[in-house]
């Protein structure tokens, strides 16, 4: 019975670490919380102060009234919203022609654009500039407040979204093919066949993209600062770069910020965790 | 609740778009607003950096001027950062330049050299814009004069007066003449320095390492420590004539490496590097935390004073190496000629640049004047001084009614500063790190930069 | 017959390509082109006012070696981070998922708890632990610790060398995707063979080595290049810890570089091309000795693609 004992010993170890460090990684998330609640004074106070003597909320809605808050906001969610769907309709779509479509040069068009995920961005970042420059589509006044740049890429797989594109197309194979033979017969197609076969089966899969698709847009922030310029068309990144950069130091109120900036991506993941391990254990995500 | 989410999504996609359908009918409107009269108003495009207090003051004046003359001031504040300058640049390349703007000191003679600033010499010679300071007038080398200074910023020394108390040391002059000797002031940085067991950095045991409160901070914009260092040991960048090159001097040197010493050699400061970023902050972070006793900054910090509670906070003139001298700045505003308003655009800069029109700011102290009436008159003095502490008001006048105590930002008259000032940049922090001297960073680079210099251009 | 199967086929090439066409499109327009075009601009020095002018290989050779360039420099810095980041990330990741995978209460939370940061913008990371790692004076915590335990504070933010400490520190906090999905393959690992090694009295290395390793080698490498990708392109945390690559230019990185050379400076973007291209070029060469080392992902990927084809000609 003695490789029985060792083993538990190993186990009990190995979790005891890996909680432990687990503490650790939360720590810096803790102290942001605790960062944002302080006053100006504490922050500073040694030795540190670990939890606030009093919370301060007012923190956060001072920090808000540094930028441009609602306009912020705003200007993210309209980014983001369309970046999605975007992400979602045209990975799927495209995933779908190369899982489970014969049409020429397929493997040829399908390495080229998985290839894409591995090119540094700066190679194509001056050409991008300047054609999306020359259709009018940079700056504060020009069509959709400059904000097409940043969304368009979702509409045509590129920016990094040729990852889903992997990701959907590894699902779409996993499925069975008499499924759409079957469908064929019946005298479906491809579009039906699509949208009311394929998709529904792949749901975690989906959820998963519109996830991550969520997170990457939100959390952009090279390319905005590139293609928003005023601050009429800043997202909430930007605002948040912006009072970062401020002489003023409110550190507390920075803080702040910072939270309320990340608070959507922390709530989605929350929301969606369940379908995000879901849909990494099944997927060709590995590989 | 899927459902729930879909309308949600399609919601805010509605909302998105026709928000932005009503965003472009407000901009054309605005971009030739008709009146009842029939008349078009003007609008004016007006670009400037701000943030905190100054924003909301910068937005006051333009709101000021609508009411007085009906030109519609479009105004966008941006960052106080590099970023200001590519936004200038990308407005350029899609042929959208601002009527009126402010511009980075060091930026003016590159848009000079490209042709789109307008001369204002008219303004100044028909006395819409009465004299200014001449430490803010910026004439190119062909004689155009490009614009004023709004402000003339000085740099100035904070202290903390609570730790001079305790430590029973005298407050800093607030007199140009009475300036520290620099050994004064080293001895005076090391009294204040204490380590995490109490000891000054004078007392047997002090544990440099270990430093609990550092007597004296630099805030890391380069003019405002590297180059007053520079000015103060006799040395400096550029002759104030634009003619002889200092930079590699051995005051220039000596300077420096005083500066340097601070850190390494009596352990009194806390590293200062070249960048903007990882500057140690503004008085509130600094002095108001209890982590430094002195600090220098710009002067418009002491719009920040009113924002410190628990300590008090003096402000004084900075010691003196060879010279009692401080650094100035401030932002000059420039007009584009490409404005299809260029009389208006003029018109709304003499009112920008005026400092009654200014005195919120003036009397925060974010901003000082930039009218060499209002540092001698008593009565214009009293207009803005009365909010300003007494050492800090007593201060500022020292400095800009002594003769030669203001030395100026080469980025105002040298053509090359720019690019000059970039090849500074790649090496002056192993300098400013310690891991070698002065001297030696400077013999990397000054070649370059002198041949820079010499080249008189921007590009 | 042949004739409707023909239209078939031809009908089913068009569904494809009206499918894939986003994603072709993408391609065409938002790389392919845009590749081609920066490689032309790279022989070109292009003014602040937009005109061209071809200058051959100029823009390269200063790149190379003039003394005044900063692109060896630059890509110094940014290899010496990415090839240390990747080593650690990986390590890190594999190590906390190998521990992580067994059965105990609270291992959802732990996996949660290691994920979370990674959802963060990095832009929030940054700031958090540039406002951690700064100087004791301005309530920096770490440095604040060490003084209270008597210990020497460190320079981290302003030491050219901790600097990356800190940089690690934060990739390595953020890398909680490549923890969950080391998780997911670790379901893959045949515990039959495990269970028959262990029978056999192969030890823990012998059976990592030799079963579980094999089996996860693939997504390792591809985690590898992805996380190399992106640590090639390093960015925010470099522009919100300091402006101007300080301390010494030791986190001027790459796209630091060539975004100042686009976006700050004027009438550099030829000069930017040729550097975004030489990047491209050394990107190449590493993500080939990846492959290369990792041996079997060739082989796979073929396999992999004969499979596709295999499927569609069925």
């Amino acid at each position: 019975m003695k490789p029985t004992t060792k083993k538990k010993v190993v186990n009990i170890l190995a979790i005891l670490f890996v909680a432990l460090l687990a503490i650790i990684v939360a720590f810096p998330i803790f102290w942001m919380i605790r960062s944002s609640l302080v006053s100006k004074m504490e922050f500073f106070r040694r030795p540190p102060v670990i939890w606030p003597s009093k919370m301060l909320f007012s923190n956060f809605t001072k920090a808000m009234e540094r930028i441009d808050f609602s306009r912020q906001l705003f200007n993210s969610i309209s980014i983001v919203v369309p970046y999605v769907l975007g992400s979602v309709i045209t990975c799927s779509l495209s995933a779908y022609a190369f899982a489970r479509l014969k049409f020429p040069f397929k493997n040829v068009w399908f390495i080229c654009i998985i290839s894409t995920m591995m090119l540094p961005s700066a190679v194509t970042l001056i050409p991008q500039y300047l054609m999306y420059t020359s259709f009018g589509m940079v700056g504060v006044d020009s069509m959709f407040g400059g904000k097409l740049p940043l969304i368009l890429p979702a509409f045509l797989c590129a920016g990094g979204n040729a990852y889903f594109l992997f990701l959907l197309r590894q699902f779409f194979i996993s499925i069975p093919k008499d499924l759409d033979e079957a469908a064929k017969i019946d005298g479906a197609g491809h579009f039906r066949i699509y949208s009311q076969i394929m998709l529904p089966l792949i749901k975690p899969a989906v959820i998963v993209v519109a996830l991550f698709s969520f997170i990457n847009c939100w959390n952009e922030f090279f390319n905005t600062l590139i293609y928003l310029q005023g601050e009429k068309s800043y997202t909430l990144t930007l605002g948040l770069y912006i009072v970062n950069g401020m002489r003023i130091s409110n550190y507390e109120q920075v803080m702040a910020l910072a939270i309320i900036v990340s608070a959507p991506c922390l709530v989605f993941f929350l929301i969606g965790n369940k379908y995000f391990v879901e849909g990494i254990t099944f997927s060709g995500l590995k590989g | 609740m899927k459902k729930v989410l879909a309308i949600v999504m399609i919601l805010t996609m509605l909302v998105s778009l026709t928000g932005c359908g009503k965003d472009k009918s407000v901009e054309t409107n605005s971009n030739s607003k008709n009146t009842e009269s029939g008349k078009k108003t003007v609008e004016l495009n007006f670009l400037y950096w701000a943030d905190g207090v100054q924003k909301t003051l910068v937005e006051n004046a333009c709101k000021e001027y609508e009411k007085q003359t009906g030109v519609h001031i479009k105004a966008e504040a941006l960052p106080a950062d590099e970023t200001f300058d590519s936004y200038i640049q990308t407005r350029m390349a899609s042929n959208n330049l601002p009527d009126v703007s402010y511009m980075g000191e060091g930026d003016m003679m590159k848009y000079n050299e490209m042709g789109i600033l307008a001369d204002i010499d008219d303004l100044l010679s028909s006395g819409k814009i009465p004299k200014k300071l001449d430490a803010v007038t910026i004439k190119s080398p062909e004689g155009k004069t490009l614009g004023v200074g709004l402000s003339n910023q000085l740099v100035l020394l904070y202290y903390n007066k609570d730790m001079f108390d305790a430590a029973g040391i005298e407050y800093p002059p607030t007199k140009v003449e009475d300036a520290w000797t620099w050994d004064q002031f080293v001895e005076v940085a090391k009294k204040l320095t204490v380590d995490v067991n109490g000891k000054n950095a004078t007392e047997d045991g002090f544990a440099p390492d270990k430093i609990q409160t550092y007597g004296i901070g630099f805030n890391c914009l380069c003019a405002f420590h590297q180059f007053w260092a520079m000015n103060a040991n006799g040395g400096g960048v550029v002759s104030p004539d634009g003619k002889n090159f200092l930079w590699d001097t051995n005051e220039s040197i000596e300077g420096l490496q005083n500066m340097v010493d601070l850190v390494y050699k009596y352990h009194v400061a806390s590293p200062s590097l070249y960048t903007f970023n990882s500057a140690i902050g503004s008085v509130d972070a600094t002095i108001g935390s209890g982590g430094y006793a002195m600090y220098t900054n710009g002067s418009w910090d002491l719009a920040n004073l009113s924002a410190i509670d628990g300590v008090n906070v003096g402000v004084g003139v900075l010691p003196k190496m060879k010279n009692a001298v401080t650094m100035n700045c401030g932002a000059p505003m420039a007009i584009y000629n490409t404005s299809k308003h260029l009389k208006e655009a003029k018109d709304f800069y003499a009112y920008m640049v005026d400092p009654a029109k200014n005195l919120d700011l003036l009397k925060t102290g974010a901003w000082l004047p930039n009218e060499a009436g209002y540092y001698t008159d008593q009565a214009l003095i009293d207009s803005w001084t009365t909010n300003l502490p007494k050492d800090a008001k007593e201060t500022i006048i020292s400095y800009s009614t002594t003769d030669g105590a203001i030395a100026q930002w080469p980025a105002y008259f040298v053509p090359a500063y720019n690019k000059m000032n970039t090849e500074y940049t790649k090496f002056i922090d192993k300098a400013l790190s310690g891991e070698m001297s002065v001297k030696e960073a400077f013999d990397l680079c000054m070649p370059t930069i002198k041949t820079l210099f010499e080249s008189g251009t921007v590009e | 017959m042949i004739m409707r199967r023909r239209i078939r086929k031809y009908r089913e090439a068009l569904t494809g390509y009206l499918f894939a066409l986003p994603a072709i499109l993408g391609f065409l327009v938002l790389t392919l082109y845009p590749m081609l075009a920066s490689l032309k601009y790279s022989f070109q020095k292009i003014d602040a006012m937009g005109t061209k002018k071809f200058i051959g290989f100029d823009n390269y050779r200063y790149i190379l070696f003039d003394k005044s360039s900063e692109f060896i420099k630059s890509l110094q810095v940014t290899l010496f981070y990415t090839i240390i980041n990747v080593i650690l990330v990986v390590l890190y990741c594999l190590i906390i998922a190998l521990l992580l995978n067994r059965n105990f209460r609270g291992r959802n939370l732990l996996r949660a708890i290691y994920y979370l940061p990674c959802v963060i913008p990095m832009l929030s990371t940054t700031i958090l632990w540039k406002l951690m790692m700064q100087n004791q004076a301005q309530g920096g915590l770490i440095n604040q610790l060490l003084l209270y335990m008597n210990k020497t504070p460190k320079e981290w933010l302003t030491d050219k060398y901790l600097i990356f400490v800190v940089l690690f520190a934060m990739s390595i906090w953020t890398c909680g995707g490549t923890i969950v999905v080391f998780l997911a393959t670790l379901q893959d690992v045949p515990r039959e063979l495990l269970e028959a090694a262990r029978v056999d009295g192969a030890n823990a290395w012998y059976q990592f080595k030799e079963i579980t390793y094999q089996t996860i080698k693939p997504v390792l490498y591809f985690q590898g290049i992805m996380c190399m990708v992106t640590s090639i392109q390093i960015f925010t945390q470099s522009v919100a810890l300091s402006a101007n690559g300080a301390p010494d230019r030791m986190t001027y990185f790459i796209n630091v570089m060539i975004y100042q050379h686009s976006f700050k400076d004027v009438g550099l973007r030829g000069l930017a091309s040729a550097e975004a291209w030489a990047v491209f070029l050394v990107t190449l060469i590493l993500t080939f000795i990846v492959f290369r080392m990792s041996g079997m992902f060739r082989k796979e990927e073929i396999k992999k693609s004969r499979r596709g084809r295999h499927e569609a000609n069925n």
